[in-house]
Order: C-alpha cells, then structure tokens, then sequence
C-alpha cells in the first residue's frame, strides 16, 4: 500500500519492486517462523496422539507415525471415559453461556437506557470482577460450596465460571445497545410497550451480532475453565476435559500417546467452533476490553 | 416530549442478577479473605483472632517475597513477550489480504486451546527424551538445557511458553488500534519522508499507545493470576524455582489447608488485582477513538 503511493512520485521507481519483493519475503519468513515455533507442539502431539507406544520413545523420531493407530483416542474415549467428560464439558459451557448471556444483557439494556445513581460504581464493580483472578477464589468458593451444600455440583461449576465471564460481556452488550438508536426505544414506548418487551422484542433482534460475539467468548472461557473445576468438584463423572487430563496425568503416570491424544481431543472442538465464527470472537474481544464498539 | 431515561429503579432490577453472580467471584472471596486473614485458624475453624499477625509473618518471610519477585518476573517477560510480538505481526498483517486472514486465524488457535492441553503439548515438545527439538540440537552438535527441570531455565521457560499463548489476543487488539488510525496521517508521513522504522516510532507506536495500554494491563493482570499452567507443567519445582503466588497459595490451601495463612496471600494478590483495575479503567475512560 505504502509503497504503491510512492511509487507515482518516486522517479526510481524501479528501486520499489525488489525492495517491495524483500520486504514480503522477510515478512513471510517472519511470520512463518513464528507459527513454525507455536504450532510445532500441536504438530507433534498430533503425531504422538496416532503412533503406537514403542514408536514414542523412538529414535531418531518420527514425524509421520510409521505404525498409524487409533489406539490412544480409543483408550482415551471409551476405555478412559473421555466421551463422558466432554459431554459434561459441553454441558456446562453451554448453560454458563446461556446464563453469562443473558445477565450481561440485562446490564447492557439497564447501563445504556437508564440513569441511576451508583453507575459508575457498578461499572467499576464489573470490571474489578474482570481483574479478580480465578485462583484468588479457589479457597474461597471452596469454603462457600462446601458449607451450602453445592460442592461437587455441576451447578457450583456453572455459577463460577459465568462469573469470571459476565464482566467482559456486560462492557460488550453496554457497547453495542449504545450503537442502537434510542428513537427504537421510544418509538414502541409511545405504542405502549412496556420495557421488559422493549428489551426482548425491539432490542435483542438488533443485538444479534454482539450475542454471536459474546457467546463465542464465554463457550472459550468454559470450555478452558480448569482451576475451579478441578477444586469445587470431586467425583470422576463431574470431570470436564481439562481436569479429565490433569487426573489422567496424576493416577496413571505420563502416558504420553493418550495424553496427547486427550489434549487433541480436548482442544479440536474449541477451534473448529472458533475458526468460522473468529469474526464474531474478535469484534467481543476487542469491543469488551477496550469497552467501546 | 418523552425522557429518555425515565425511571431510575428499574434499572437496579435489570442489573440485580449480574450483580449477584459477579459479586459472588468477588465481593464474597475479599470478605472471606480479608475475615480468615485476621485470624488463626484450623483448616476452616477460626480459633483466635490474631489482628494482623499473619500479614506480619508473611512479611517476614523471604519465601513470600522470593515468590513475589518470580510472579512479578514472571508477569513482566510475559507480557513483553506478548505485547512486543502482538505488535510486530500486526504491523506485518495488518491489511485484510488473503494470506493475512490466514495467517491471523491461525495465530488465534493457541490462544483458543485450553490451559492444559497446550501446557501438555509444550512439556511434550520439550521433552530432552523424545522430542526432536533435542535430536536435531544433538545432531548439529549443540546441547540445549533441561528447560523444564533446570531450576536455571524453568521460570523463564514457563513465562515464554505463557507468553507465546496470549500472542493471538494482543495481536486481535493491536489490529483494532490499527484499524483507528486515518489513513490521512499515514498520507501525509509519508509525504513528510517518513518510511519504515522511521514510521513505526513515530506513528504507529504513538497512535496505538492507548490501546497498547490496555492491552499491557489486561494481560499483567491476567499473567499475574496464572496457575494451571505452572501447577500443570512444573508444580512450582524444580527446586521452587516456579513457584509463583498462586502456586503457593494453591498448595497452602489444597495441601497443608493453611487456611488463614492462604487467604493471608489472597488478600494481597486481591488488592493488588483491584488496584490494577483501576488502572484499567482509568486508561478506559482516557481512550478516546481517533
């Protein structure tokens, strides 16, 4: 771009193509490097996850498995009992979602069309829930659940981590009902509707775009959700993946090909979800942290 | 006329649920911390109250501080580390061409990957056994370190790998940033003679500093409170070379149910949380788009 308009008032203008020509292939290199570094532990879990066990430790080490098997994902999902923490996996990032939704969107509606005191502060309060760290609540939900009886609970689960998400969705939803028109509002105000339909009827249709956005965040942040997992639960069949994993780790000693097989398996979901809907992932992302849309 | 924002209690209805669940991650674990801190306790009985004699025996204790200073280390050459690279490829893929779009979704995918599947894949990658990162090294003569076993390597190691994992979130933010300069100004540098790095000190890094702000502490904040990676990968050793803060209360908690010591550390790491917040929010009300 940038060299393009030099090019009409540089006179040597034949200098551009080669230095244009380099600057692409450096950049190329570059970034191509980069991914080489970051993507070259999926490449080779993924090559581990198919091989057989007395090809794992082999030396020199093979890229492509020689042995192909399916052997690891079978005794990951079935023998392992895999397929049953995804299902809890999906099960709780789909409730977190929809609650985390729902109550951003009431704090979108409510922060974007009305005027009350202490607005400021409860913005400050959501965002200060942005800052609080998950291990710094481990003890204390730990105590909490254990006392009310909801420890070792998918509910207990759910009610976490839609906490650690309802901050960032509520800056997003406050950002997007702020872009729609407040003459939407009054228009169906003077038809006599009242806001409870205003809020479902008028304004969530026009919201699509930001639920989209926001749901994909939450389902990332759940389905990642490790550490309060892991201590507010006990019992193996309220396992998700990620806990499932650390567990597998820990009682049955390193055994690299499931493992590997079991973080692939664990993590394929999440960016086959990702990768269609990245335009939605960006657009939450950057409108919730950087709070305007 | 109708007024726009007209009765003022409602809005309190509409923000009651989100309030409830929020305060429950936060309100609740301060009180909880800030009470348990003030006391002796046994497991969860509270026996004597003790003013603040446990912040005066964590005070007192080098293994705090030395936990402090490889938390603050830890957070610093990670957000570096994430900042720096997020902002170089965003320079490199900042026009929505073909290959760039690629290039961007594949950067996110780390970012996407759970805590512990990607903390499993990189103790696997470097593992000096099997993995051909130590084969090839051999091969050419070169002999690299035990990263993860060497008290040495193993916190720097972590912060990079920690770092390399939240490149797709600050590079999705510098490409917003990017996204707000005008065109105009880009223009009118470059008939000012201003190229390359040139360019980069003068423009791009002034124009997205505000965002580069926000970007520097989310993500302090964020590595500040890392735990399943380093619990998973090192547990804190070698030789408590990674334990950070979280670890540590993590294992006084779940290990020795040191109750009023943990909530002690969690108090502290709270405070400094919220003060990191407002800092937060203060940059968001100084941002102002272009």
């Amino acid at each position: 771009m940038k060299l393009k308009m030099n090019d009409k008032y540089n006179v040597l203008n034949f200098y551009s193509v080669p230095r244009k020509l380099i600057r692409n292939t450096n950049k190329h290199m570059f970034i191509l490097l980069y991914l080489a570094l970051t993507l070259f532990p999926f490449i080779w879990a993924l090559s581990t996850s198919f091989k057989p066990q007395s090809e794992i430790f082999a030396l020199p080490p093979t890229y492509v498995p020689k042995g192909f098997t399916f052997e690891n994902y079978y005794r990951i999902l079935i023998v392992g009992e895999f397929w049953r923490y995804a299902l809890n996996s999906i099960f709780i990032a789909s409730t977190s979602v929809l609650i985390s939704l729902l109550v951003s969107l009431f704090v979108g509606y409510a922060t974007s069309r009305y005027k009350f005191i202490g607005k400021e502060f409860i913005m400050f309060f959501m965002l200060g829930g942005m800052a609080i760290g998950r291990f710094a609540n481990v003890i204390p939900l730990y105590f909490f659940s254990t006392r009310v009886g909801l420890f070792d609970t998918y509910f207990i689960i759910i009610l976490s981590s839609s906490a650690l998400v309802v901050p960032l969705l509520s800056w997003l939803m406050q950002g997007y009902f702020r872009s729609i028109p407040y003459e939407l509002d009054e228009a169906a105000k003077i038809d006599g509707c009242k806001s409870w339909d205003i809020f479902w009827k008028i304004l969530l249709p026009s919201m699509k775009p930001a639920i989209v956005a926001g749901a994909v965040i939450a389902t990332v942040n759940a389905w990642n959700e490790f550490i309060l997992a892991m201590t507010l639960t006990r019992s193996p069949h309220l396992r998700v993946l990620p806990v499932a994993i650390n567990f597998f780790k820990t009682e049955l000693g390193v055994q690299w090909g499931e493992l590997t097989a079991a973080s692939i398996f664990a993590t394929l979901p999440i960016v086959i979800f990702v990768i269609p809907l990245q335009r939605y992932f960006i657009q939450g992302l950057t409108s919730g942290t950087l709070g305007s849309s | 006329m109708l007024k726009r924002h007209k009765r003022n209690s409602q809005a309190y209805l509409w923000m009651l649920p989100a309030f409830v669940i929020v305060s429950f991650s936060t309100v609740y674990p301060l009180i909880f911390s800030i009470d348990y801190s003030l006391w002796q306790s046994k497991r969860f009985t509270k026996i004597s109250f003790n003013w603040f004699n446990n912040y005066i025996t964590l005070f007192q204790d080098s293994r705090f501080w030395d936990s402090l200073a490889r938390t603050l280390y830890f957070a610093a050459l990670g957000v570096i580390i994430t900042t720096v690279l997020g902002f170089i490829l965003a320079l490199l893929l900042r026009e929505g061409t073909r290959t760039n779009t690629i290039y961007r979704t594949i950067i996110l995918i780390p970012w996407v990957t759970n805590e512990i599947a990607f903390s499993l894949m990189w103790a696997w990658v470097l593992n000096p056994q099997t993995s051909p990162l130590y084969y090839l090294s051999t091969q050419y003569g070169l002999i690299l370190p035990n990263f993860l076993n060497d008290p040495k390597y193993a916190l720097t190691t972590l912060a990079i790998i920690n770092g390399l994992r939240a490149v797709g979130f600050s590079l999705v933010m510098m490409l917003a940033a990017f996204a707000m300069i005008p065109k105009e100004i880009e223009q009118a540098a470059e008939v000012d003679g201003c190229y390359g790095l040139k360019n980069i000190w003068h423009i791009y890094i002034p124009m997205i500093k505000p965002v580069g702000m926000i970007v520097i502490i989310v993500l302090t904040i964020s590595y500040f409170n890392i735990i399943g990676l380093v619990l998973f990968i090192t547990g804190g050793g070698p030789i408590r070379s990674t334990e950070l803060l979280s670890v540590r209360l993590y294992r006084e908690g779940f290990t020795y149910f040191n109750i009023s010591l943990a909530s002690t550390m969690t108090t502290i790491v709270l405070s400094i949380n919220l003060v990191l917040a407002w800092i937060y929010k203060r940059m968001m009300n100084a941002e102002t788009p272009y």
